[in-house]
C-alpha cells in the first residue's frame, strides 16, 4: 500500500495522459469504440493506482449510488435483443458489446477520479475538448468545400451522388463528409452539425472573457466559435442555422439570467410550462399507442397529430407495445437491410431509438442519469469550485448535446459503407458521461464537504 | 504575428474558390431516369478527349472481336477451371471497379460496377431500370479516367440496341398504328449497329485517340445471335496500347424499325444500352 502511496509523484503525468486522452475522444480519432473503451479502461486503472491516496472511502458509497441508472443502461444496451441481433449480422463487433460497460462505467469512474485529482482543472480540459473538435471540425468543413464548394446543400440542393453505380439514397443536401478514422464517410447532415454546435458551445466563454485582460484566452475561444460558425455557415442547413439561434437564446438566458432574477423567474416557469407540455404529450402518446385511449383517434385533429403524420409513423413503432414481451428488454429491428426482425427504422431521435436499443428499464436508466447530472448542476454551481463561466460552458454544452441527440441524431451511419453507430459508440456520448459524472461527483463532494462543516460548527457550539 | 493572423483568415477564401471536383459528378435527381425516352440519353464529351487527335480507324470484324462464348481465344484465363460461365458472372468477377476506387465515382460508375442487366440498386426505386444502364445516342459520349492504365489486353462491353417504345408507331411490315408501349418490335427487329469505341491513350504529343469499328447484326428474334444482352470483347494486345486516358463511344445505324416509320412520317428515337465496360488485367495508377 506504501509503495502505491508513493506513486501519487507520477500522478500528474497520468492527469496529462488523461487530456490527451480527452483531445483524442474530442477529435474522433479512428472511431473505434473499441479503442476509446480499452482506453478509457486503461486511463481509470492508471487513475486509480496512481491517485489510490486521493480517493475516499466515504464519499465513494454516495457517488456510487448515482451510478446505478448508467449500470443499468449499459448492461441492457450490451446484452439487449437489439445488440445481439446487431451483432450477429456483422453491424457491432462483439468487442464493441463488451466495452459498453467496460468502457462507459469506467468513463463515469475517470470523472469522479478526476473530479478528486488536485491536478486536473476543468479550464483546461475545455481548451483541450474544444480544441481537437476545431481541428476535426475544419478538417470536416475543407474536405467538403474542396469536394462540393461552399454552400453545396443550397447550391445542390436536389442532386444526387453516384458511388459504385448506386444513387445515392438521399441528396446531396441531406449529407456531409466526415472523417471516420483514416477515411471520410457519408454521413446524415444532422449528424455532420452536432460537432460544429457543440462547438460553438465555447461561445459561452466569449461573454466572461475581458478581450484586454485575458487576451490569449479571448482570442483562442475566438477562434473556436470562429470554426463553428464557419462550418455551420458555409455547409448550412436548416438544423445548423436553428442551433445557431438555439445557442443564442441559451447565451442570452446565462447572460441576462444571472443579473434579472425576475428573468430567470420567467424562464423557470417556462422550462416548467414546457417539462408539463412534454410529460403530458409523451404520457398521451405512449397510452394512444397502448390502445387505451383508442376513441381519441376518432378525433381528427388528434388523429392527424398522432396518426396520420410523419410524426406518428416515425416514433409509433418504437413505443407501441412497449410494456409487453420482447420489447421491454429492447427489440430487433431492420435498420440496415433485411433480414433482421422486425421493419422499424431508427427515428432520428435517441430520446425514442434508446427505448428499442435498450429497452424501457435500459432507456429509464439513462434518463435518470442524465436528470441527475442536470439537477447536480445546482450543487455544482454552489461549490464555486471552478469558475461560474467554467460551469456554464459545461452546462450549455450538454444542454445542446442532449436536446440535439434527443431530438435529431440517431447516430453515425454512412450512405456507402456497411457503418452503423448508435449514439452510445460515439465520442461525444463518452464525453457527456464524463462531464455528467465529473459534475455529480464534484457537487456530492460540496454536500459532503458542507456537513462535514455543519458537524464542526455544531460540535465547537456544544 | 499579426501579418500571420491575415493569412489565415484568407483560408476560408482559398477553400471556397477551389472547390467543385466532385461537384460534377452530381446528378440531379430525376436525371437519365426519366419515363421521357429522349430524356435519359447521357452524352456527356470530355473537351480535351473530343478535341485529341486520332490515328486512323480499325475495323476489329476481322478476327479481333469475339463473342462471350468464343472469350478463351483472347483471355487465356478462361480455359482454366472456375472461369465464368456466365456474362453475369463474368461482371461479378471482372467489374472495374473492384480494380480501383475511381471507377466507383459518378454516374458513370454504372458502367464499371458488375451488373450486366436491367434491375438497378436504388434506395427508392424497386424498378428503375434506367438506372441499370447508360442511355446513348448516335452522336456518343466519352469518359475521362483519373488515372493512366497499365497495358491493355483486351476491351470488353456488354449492352444492347433499342428504339423507343413509349411513342405511337408502325410494327415492322404492318400499317396497323400501335399505341405507344405495346410494339415490342422496338426491341426484336433487324437492325445493324457500326460501332465505334476509341481509347484515348497520353503520348508525349499529348492524348491520342485510336479508334476501332465494328459492325453488329441484330435479328428479329432476338437482338442478336440468341443472346438478348451483347457482350463483345475488341482483342488488343497486338495493338500495345497503355497510358489510357479515357474512352468515347459512338454509333451509326441501319434500324428496320425506324426505317419503316420514316416512311409513314414518324420519327422513332434509337439508343444504345450500355451495361457494362471492362478493361481486365489492367492496373492504374
Amino acid at each position: 500500500m506504501q509503495k502505491l502511496k508513493t506513486l501519487g509523484k507520477y500522478a500528474p503525468a497520468i492527469t496529462f495522459l488523461a487530456f490527451e486522452f480527452f483531445a483524442l475522444m474530442a477529435f474522433n480519432y479512428s472511431g473505434s469504440f473499441v479503442l476509446f473503451g480499452s482506453l478509457t479502461l486503461a486511463l481509470t486503472v492508471l487513475l486509480i493506482l496512481f491517485n489510490i491516496a486521493e480517493i475516499k472511502t466515504k464519499g465513494l458509497s454516495n457517488v456510487a449510488l448515482f451510478f446505478i441508472p448508467l449500470f443499468l443502461f449499459v448492461l441492457l444496451t450490451a446484452f439487449g435483443t437489439y445488440s445481439i441481433a446487431h451483432a450477429k449480422v456483422g453491424d457491432f463487433s462483439y468487442a464493441e458489446l463488451v466495452f459498453i460497460p467496460l468502457g462507459i462505467l469506467p468513463m463515469a469512474f475517470t470523472g469522479y477520479m478526476l473530479s478528486v485529482d488536485k491536478h486536473f482543472n476543468i479550464k483546461t480540459f475545455l481548451i483541450v475538448v474544444f480544441s481537437a473538435l476545431s481541428v476535426y471540425c475544419l478538417i470536416n468543413l475543407f474536405y467538403n468545400i474542396i469536394n462540393f464548394g461552399a454552400f453545396y446543400p443550397v447550391i445542390y440542393k436536389g442532386y444526387y451522388l453516384y458511388y459504385g453505380g448506386v444513387r445515392s439514397a438521399v441528396p446531396v443536401n441531406e449529407f456531409a463528409y466526415t472523417l471516420e478514422g483514416f477515411k471520410f464517410i457519408e454521413v446524415d447532415m444532422n449528424h455532420y452539425d452536432l460537432y460544429p454546435l457543440l462547438l460553438l458551445t465555447s461561445s459561452v466563454m466569449l461573454m466572461y472573457l475581458s478581450p484586454r485582460k485575458e487576451k490569449k484566452m479571448f482570442i483562442t475561444y475566438c477562434a473556436f466559435t470562429f470554426v463553428a460558425l464557419l462550418s455551420l455557415v458555409l455547409v448550412p442547413s436548416t438544423l445548423a442555422l436553428g442551433g445557431i439561434a438555439f445557442i443564442a437564446i441559451l447565451l442570452l438566458v446565462i447572460f441576462f439570467g444571472k443579473k434579472f432574477v425576475r428573468a430567470r423567474k420567467v424562464f423557470k416557469w417556462i422550462l416548467v410550462i414546457f417539462l408539463i407540455l412534454f410529460a403530458l404529450g409523451f404520457v398521451g402518446f405512449i397510452m394512444v399507442h397502448q390502445n387505451f385511449m383508442s376513441g381519441l383517434a376518432s378525433n381528427a385533429f388528434i388523429n392527424r397529430l398522432f396518426f396520420s403524420n410523419r410524426f406518428a409513423k416515425m416514433y409509433s413503432p418504437l413505443v407501441d407495445n412497449l410494456f409487453s414481451g420482447e420489447k421491454f428488454l429492447g427489440f430487433a429491428v431492420e435498420t440496415l437491410g433485411p433480414g433482421l426482425y422486425e421493419e422499424v427504422h431508427l427515428s432520428g431521435s435517441f430520446l425514442f431509438d434508446s427505448f428499442m436499443t435498450s429497452g424501457v428499464l435500459g432507456a429509464l436508466g439513462l434518463f435518470a442519469f442524465v436528470f441527475f447530472g442536470f439537477k447536480a448542476f445546482k450543487g455544482y454551481f454552489k461549490s464555486h469550485r471552478d469558475e461560474f463561466r467554467l460551469q456554464a460552458t459545461l452546462l450549455v454544452f450538454l444542454v445542446v448535446y442532449v436536446v440535439y441527440i434527443s431530438a435529431f441524431d440517431a447516430g453515425e451511419y454512412a450512405l456507402y459503407y456497411n457503418i452503423y453507430k448508435p449514439i452510445y459508440l460515439t465520442a461525444p456520448f463518452m464525453l457527456m458521461i464524463f462531464i455528467f459524472s465529473y459534475v455529480l461527483c464534484k457537487s456530492k463532494a460540496q454536500v459532503e464537504e458542507q456537513k462535514a462543516e455543519e458537524v464542526e460548527v455544531n460540535e465547537e457550539q456544544a | 504575428m499579426k501579418s500571420k493572423l491575415k493569412y489565415l483568415t484568407l483560408l476560408p477564401a482559398i477553400a471556397s474558390i477551389s472547390c467543385g471536383y466532385s461537384a460534377s459528378y452530381l446528378v440531379p435527381g430525376n436525371q437519365y431516369n426519366s419515363p421521357v425516352f429522349q430524356e435519359n440519353y447521357y452524352n456527356h464529351w470530355d473537351a480535351e478527349l473530343k478535341n485529341a487527335t486520332k490515328v486512323a480507324a480499325k475495323d476489329v470484324n476481322d478476327g479481333k472481336i469475339t463473342k462471350f462464348d468464343d472469350l478463351e481465344k483472347i483471355d487465356p484465363n478462361f480455359v482454366l477451371p472456375g472461369a465464368p460461365e456466365s456474362p453475369e458472372e463474368y461482371g461479378v468477377e471482372y467489374k472495374m471497379n473492384s480494380v480501383d476506387d475511381m471507377f466507383n465515382y459518378g454516374y458513370q460508375s454504372k458502367l464499371f460496377d458488375g451488373q450486366m442487366v436491367c434491375g438497378a440498386q436504388d434506395g427508392h426505386l424497386q424498378y428503375a431500370y434506367q438506372l441499370g444502364r447508360v442511355q446513348i445516342k448516335d452522336s456518343g459520349f466519352s469518359i475521362r479516367f483519373a488515372k493512366e492504365s497499365s497495358e491493355l489486353h483486351y476491351f470488353a462491353m456488354q449492352f444492347k440496341s433499342s428504339t423507343d417504345n413509349t411513342v405511337d408507331c408502325y410494327p415492322v411490315d404492318s400499317d396497323e398504328i400501335l399505341p405507344a408501349g405495346t410494339n415490342d418490335r422496338a426491341l426484336f427487329h433487324n437492325s445493324t449497329v457500326q460501332l465505334n469505341v476509341t481509347l484515348y491513350v497520353k503520348t508525349s504529343n499529348g492524348i491520342e485517340g485510336h479508334p476501332y469499328t465494328a459492325t453488329i447484326e441484330f435479328d428479329n428474334n432476338h437482338t442478336n445471335d440468341g443472346h438478348f444482352y451483347i457482350f463483345y470483347a475488341f482483342d488488343l494486345q497486338e495493338e500495345n496500347l497503355s497510358r489510357l486516358v479515357g474512352a468515347s463511344v459512338t454509333y451509326t445505324f441501319d434500324d428496320e424499325l425506324v426505317n419503316w416509320n420514316k416512311q409513314k412520317g414518324i420519327d422513332v428515337d434509337h439508343a444504345l444500352f450500355l451495361y457494362e465496360m471492362f478493361l481486365p488485367y489492367t492496373s492504374w495508377n
